[in-house]
């Protein structure tokens, strides 16, 4: 149908007044932005999840269990995330993955010698330890800091992992947001240098 | 075209290419500056921003800036950038060369420790018999210190102390916190004195080439200022023998361009003006030049020490807090049998010992 016989046959229609009426005079109830308004952007924290590709099934679910140990709900200030709400054991998969050789090898061979010595000393993972279970096996991190790298995985593992744990968590959009809604200082933040041309 | 000859070519816009404008353009004399890096805009090329917001949630990517330990995910770009500008080391003894391209050079990013040298270190060989004495000695260089200092508006106390000269301050009366109070009588028990630390003010944000040099530099109307010119090559006059000017390269479009000028002064830091040379095949009769260079270093070493009542959180507001200077106490008075001359570092107190501050604290030390 031509365009001038579709206007000729829905005038002649018992609903043409109101359909036409629509047509002529669009309804705007939303005042409109300012064209120049300010978009604003979410982070990929706010929107996704992070796809998990570095470590195993058994190393993510012990270093989910070791980071909740180092950084818990129960232990951070008032109303703050721990490190599983800070999806610090996520974004440490990411890390890893992109971290030098050696580094890897500090967290992968340190998680598995924590499965290990879990399995050997309790008969199961380390991921299912209970806290007293967990207290033993982490006795590394009772002992006095040296300048030197523990030659023992699991206690290079422990190192390496106390700091960056604490990091990722303090770091995250989940503490940002709780400190920014007051509930402590901080948050981590500061003046970023653009890239240079 | 006939090209421009300006007096001077400064190669380097940073601490001494920015002196060397500040005090050469009062007189009358015409500069042109070449800086390798780019005129840097500090409003609009800094942005806050929160570290998750960051790719790398402020831990930095992975293996950029290895060499350049203040490197952070929020300054990577202030770098420059090894995989960009690469440069090769044994990899036996790995060489932290940091360096900064950009109008004002280091001087934007440095510490602000402001100190001088004494006659234990022009005249070392006199004191300790070890090595050679500079060819000067302190009383020449004393009043250049006097004029540089109010340019920087150093801040310090004087002491009287004779290996740390006093110079021209901005009077630190400032008092001492609980814990500066224990740690320095501590010292004093030992012979080991203390003062405040000498620091550059500044002016703003800065105490830089950028903002106390340039910009007088500038108003005399006798500084020409070329960014993103990467100098390769000082050219010589083949009559006189003496150098002419530079041959650069235009860092965007790689453009090759010849300044000319009658003087040229290399400041473009201590690594990067010896190549420079060399490149050039010049100033190295005597087979020396490469050698025996002694850029500055840097030191993540410290120690640190835990307070009963700061852990225990019993301590007062401001107990632990300020910082100050222990300026080189060994080897002046007498002479140790297996250490030759001595060291300084500065030392602070703060409140909140934590595994974060611990981890990231990184206070420096110089050696004299």
């Amino acid at each position: 149908m031509k365009r001038r016989r579709f206007i000729q046959a829905l005038a002649a229609s018992p609903a043409a007044p109101a359909l036409l009426a629509q047509q002529a005079v669009p309804q705007i109830n939303q005042p409109a932005a300012p064209a120049n308004a300010p978009l604003h952007y979410a982070s990929s924290d706010e929107g996704a999840q992070a796809v998990l590709h570095f470590f195993n099934p058994q190393q993510f679910a012990a270093l989910r269990k070791l980071s909740d140990i180092l950084m818990p709900a129960n232990l951070a200030p008032d109303g703050m995330p721990g490190s599983v709400e800070a999806m610090a054991p996520e974004f440490l998969d990411f890390l890893l993955s992109e971290s030098a050789g050696d580094r890897q090898q500090v967290y992968r061979n340190g998680l598995d010698g924590l499965n290990s010595q879990a399995r050997k000393r309790f008969g199961k993972l380390f991921a299912d330890v209970d806290a007293g279970q967990a207290d033993m096996l982490l006795a590394p991190l009772r002992e006095p800091w040296t300048h030197d790298v523990p030659s023992d995985p699991v206690a290079a593992l422990l190192r390496a992992a106390k700091d960056d744990v604490r990091r990722a968590t303090l770091n995250s959009r989940a503490w940002n947001l709780a400190a920014v809604a007051g509930r402590t200082r901080g948050g981590g933040g500061g003046l970023y240098w653009l890239p240079i041309d | 075209m006939a090209e421009t000859k300006y007096d001077v070519l400064i190669i380097g816009s940073g601490a001494s290419g920015g002196m060397a404008a500040y005090t050469l353009t009062k007189k009358g004399i015409k500069c042109l500056m070449l800086d390798a890096g780019p005129a840097i805009d500090f409003e609009r090329q800094r942005v806050n921003k929160s570290s998750y917001e960051l790719p790398f949630r402020g831990f930095g990517k992975p293996g950029r800036l290895s060499h350049v330990f203040q490197a952070t995910e929020f300054n990577a770009n202030q770098w420059v950038d090894e995989v960009q500008v690469p440069y090769t080391h044994d990899p036996k003894e790995p060489y932290n060369w940091v360096r900064v391209r950009m109008i004002g050079g280091k001087s934007l990013f440095w510490a602000r420790m402001s100190f001088r040298f004494s006659d234990y270190e022009f005249r070392a060989k006199d004191h300790d018999g070890y090595g050679d004495n500079w060819p000067i000695s302190y009383a020449d260089l004393a009043p250049y210190y006097d004029q540089v200092e109010p340019i920087f508006r150093v801040r310090g106390r004087r002491d009287g102390i004779q290996q740390l000269p006093d110079g021209i301050f901005i009077e630190d009366t400032s008092g001492e916190s609980e814990a500066n109070r224990r740690f320095i009588a501590a010292a004093r028990e030992r012979g080991i004195p203390n003062t405040k630390m000498r620091t550059s003010m500044g002016r703003g944000q800065f105490a830089s080439s950028f903002n106390l040099l340039l910009p007088d530099a500038m108003a005399s109307g006798n500084l020409t200022i070329v960014p993103n010119a990467v100098v390769r090559e000082i050219t010589v006059d083949k009559n006189t023998g003496l150098a002419n000017g530079a041959k650069f390269i235009e860092r965007q479009s790689h453009r090759e361009m010849h300044a000319g000028a009658r003087v040229v002064v290399v400041g473009a830091s201590c690594l990067e003006s010896t190549r420079l040379l060399l490149n050039s095949g010049i100033a190295n009769s005597s087979g020396t030049l490469g050698r025996y260079l002694h850029d500055q270093f840097y030191i993540t070493q410290s120690v640190q020490a835990v307070m009963p009542e700061v852990r225990d959180k019993t301590a007062p507001a401001g107990y632990a807090s300020g910082g100050g200077y222990i300026p080189r106490f060994r080897n002046l008075q007498s002479k140790e049998k297996d250490f030759l001359r001595g060291y300084a570092f500065d030392f602070s107190a703060g409140s909140t010992p934590d595994a974060d501050r611990a981890a990231s604290a990184r206070p420096s030390a110089s050696c004299q």
